[in-house]
């Protein structure tokens, strides 16, 4: 059985990594915790659910439009909150997010209600196929696919596009960025439109498998977080790491101590790491 | 500064793993005057941070429209408009987000605001937290669907003189899961000597492993297995893989509806398939199940109900009231829904038995009388001295291609077999 609890952590930790990547996007480069990307994720999983009710889309095809909704929410985020903050003091950035986070959530409820969603008959569905008695989900297949994809996109998109570049040299140094002609407004509305981008993926590959209602991605954030940090800021396969690490923690923990444990497992390593290596284990 | 704001999430994650409980004594209780030609009733629910919320509010607002208008069924309460001789009642909701200190508050506030009856609130916990308001206030509380046990054993705690509920409870739950399962034995040779069960670590689930462990001990099945798990869990392989190699023959579930779905999910994928999952209330009631159910191909899930949709030919009042929910809704009227639809029109048979809206008399009420329950299999509701009531208010129903089937007791209600996988 803890090979099956293995293979369901690491599938698990896919899942975990594809929605951690884009948050690292924003705390790493920008330096911006943002409170609200558990709520970029259910208002991409809402939009991802509502393109299947009404239009009848699954999921998985309707991603290119939930990716495209949800960058747009992520640049309308950064020049209605986060712009105006970007050069006050620390914690300010923050709290304007976390105020977001709570204004979405709320307006997820007002809209939608609190009521359960689910997907019905999705494309992909939660069956499974066998490799020497151990069960894969095919729905998990896919996500840990769309996690390497996507991981692998924001690699090639930051080192090989002139935009990409250009965020690394803003995220490095601000001003130097701005004196060599760099409009580092724009690159960080780039990049949060980027972060959302991504967790609009991630929201399109979960929307099948997830059931769908206000409090859906509070644990999924809190997650995320942690996984950032114990991947390094800013480090995009740090954060594919760090999600498989967490992943295969929470559900070997679970096994051994308990199943009602098995998050107690993932903040102790967060919080050992970050004694040992505040810059978590691939940071720079 | 990231080290900075690392310490800070830190600090925040710890904060937000931490639960909370407790409530501030209230103040003495006011009277529970009817104020301007309208009695009202307190409704404490989890509007926001649960799916069931807004359903349970749908259902008291049809209890509501029965009790105020001329309706034409075969019932003096839905015949006349209004109670204690034209007064209307006014339901005056409160959202407790799922949470015992919230509902301490909520439920304060409308004791505060002169309602002569209190009823909600869903989870169990928060039940509790009303309930104990509510004796300090001296008004009663005819608390709908929650079912733990704890809440009505006379020991646990000491609001047994003020509250009141609908619900069966899980001790009379398992006694009539354990029951049904010897029937399964006896009738269809279907073998079940092992059980497990995998329960949300909260008070509905604590209770329920509770009663599972004490009745399958009395039936003589064997307890092979008992999972507890946080219901924010991300995803339930692990304790679907678990209870699989525990070998057990049915499992019994304690869930609300998104940790079911994904257990149910889980137990597919991994190809489990035991005779029975049989479900304590909770997400098994809630509709939008039996779509996942249908999905997944399988008809092993059971349950407790009070009603179900397919009776709706042999239950006239209930066939109405289903009617008039589902106009409200677009779907059928689950369990909890109906139960929570009860509390109201209890509460208001109590206050014209009372003969007045004062929350001491009410409450004399609702100790001494019967209650007429056309909508209920049983047509009937009683309360023994700690608030149970008495006469089983729940059937055993399977989820077969998509219907809540009655499948136990067998008697005139029983709508189908029972499908073993």
């Amino acid at each position: 059985m803890l090979g099956q609890i293995v293979i369901n952590g690491l599938l698990n930790g896919f899942v975990y990594a594809l929605v951690a990547v884009g948050l690292t996007l924003t705390w790493g480069v920008m330096d911006i915790v943002n409170f609200a990307h558990g709520e970029f994720l259910l208002w991409g999983m809402y939009g991802a659910f509502w393109i299947w009710a009404l239009v009848g889309l699954d999921p998985l095809l309707s991603l290119p439009l939930v990716v495209v909704l949800i960058f747009i929410l992520g640049v309308l985020t950064y020049f209605l909150v986060i712009k105006r903050v970007l050069n006050a003091p620390g914690l300010t950035a923050l709290l304007a997010t976390f105020g977001l986070s709570m204004v979405l959530k709320n307006l997820t409820q007002f809209f939608w209600t609190a009521n359960y969603r689910n997907v019905t008959d999705p494309l992909v569905s939660s069956d499974s196929f066998k490799i020497g008695g151990l069960y894969i989900r095919h729905d998990y297949i896919v996500a840990a696919a769309g996690a390497l994809l996507l991981t692998f996109a924001v690699i090639l998109f930051m080192n090989k596009t002139k935009t990409g570049v250009a965020i690394k040299a803003t995220s490095m140094n601000k001003s130097a960025a701005q004196l060599m002609g760099i409009n580092t407004n724009r690159i960080f509305a780039i990049t949060f439109g980027l972060s959302g981008a991504c967790v609009g993926a991630a929201a399109a590959l979960m929307a099948s498998f997830t059931p769908i209602y206000p409090e859906a991605c509070a644990l999924y954030s809190t997650i995320a977080f942690v996984i950032v940090a114990l991947g390094g800021f800013g480090n995009i396969k740090g954060a594919l790491y760090a999600g498989l690490i967490i992943g295969v923690a929470e559900a070997v923990g679970g096994y051994f101590i308990g199943t009602s444990f098995k998050y107690l497992v993932v903040f102790a390593i967060y919080l050992i790491v970050i004694q040992i290596k505040p810059r978590g284990l691939f940071g720079w | 500064m990231k080290k900075l704001l690392a310490f800070l999430i830190s600090g925040a994650l710890a904060l937000s793993m931490v639960a909370c409980g407790g409530s501030e004594p209230a103040p003495a209780p006011e009277g529970g005057e009817a104020s301007g030609g309208t009695v009202s009733i307190g409704a404490v629910l989890p509007l926001t941070g649960s799916s069931t919320g807004e359903y349970l509010k749908a259902a008291m607002e049809v209890a509501e429209d029965i009790i105020n208008n001329s309706h034409d069924l075969d019932w003096d309460l839905a015949k006349n408009e209004g109670i204690l001789g034209g007064q209307k009642i006014e339901i005056k909701f409160a959202d407790h987000q799922a949470s015992a200190e919230v509902a301490t508050t909520e439920a304060a506030n409308l004791l505060d605001a002169g309602v002569v009856a209190i009823t909600g609130a869903y989870n169990s916990g928060c039940s509790a937290s009303v309930a104990t308001q509510a004796l300090e206030y001296g008004v009663p509380m005819v608390c709908g669907s929650s079912s733990s046990a704890s809440l009505t054993d006379g020991t646990t705690y000491s609001f047994g003189s003020i509250f009141n509920r609908v619900a069966a409870n899980d001790a009379q739950e398992s006694d009539e899961f354990f029951e049904y399962l010897t029937y399964l034995n006896d009738t269809y040779d279907a073998g079940i000597k092992k059980v497990a069960i995998a329960w949300i670590n909260n008070s509905y689930g604590i209770h329920a492993d509770e009663m599972f462990q004490k009745y399958a001990a009395e039936y003589g099945f064997e307890v092979v297995g008992s999972v507890s798990y946080e219901s924010t869990s991300t995803s339930f392989d692990t304790e679907a893989a678990q209870i699989k190699a525990t070998g057990a023959d049915v499992v019994f579930q304690a869930s609300y509806i998104g940790d079911l779905t994904l257990f149910a999910q889980a137990y597919s994928s991994i190809e489990f398939f035991p005779k029975a999952i049989i479900c304590y209330c909770g997400g098994f009631q809630d509709a939008s199940f039996a779509k996942v159910a249908t999905d997944l191909g399988v008809n092993s899930y059971a349950g407790g109900q009070a009603c179900t949709a397919e009776l709706a030919d042999k239950l006239p009042v209930f066939s109405y009231v289903n009617d008039l929910y589902k106009a409200k809704t677009g779907q059928d009227i689950d369990g909890p829904a109906l139960e929570e639809f009860a509390s109201i029109i209890i509460a208001a048979q109590a206050i014209e038995a009372a003969g007045s809206a004062d929350p001491e008399a009410i409450n004399a009420a609702l100790k001494a009388n019967e209650f007429a329950a056309p909508y209920l299999i049983t047509q009937k509701v009683k309360f023994d001295e700690y608030g149970q009531n008495i006469v089983m208010p729940a059937v055993v129903t399977q989820l077969i291609d998509g219907k809540y089937e009655v499948v136990y007791p067998i008697n005139e209600f029983t709508t189908s077999d029972p499908v073993l996988e």
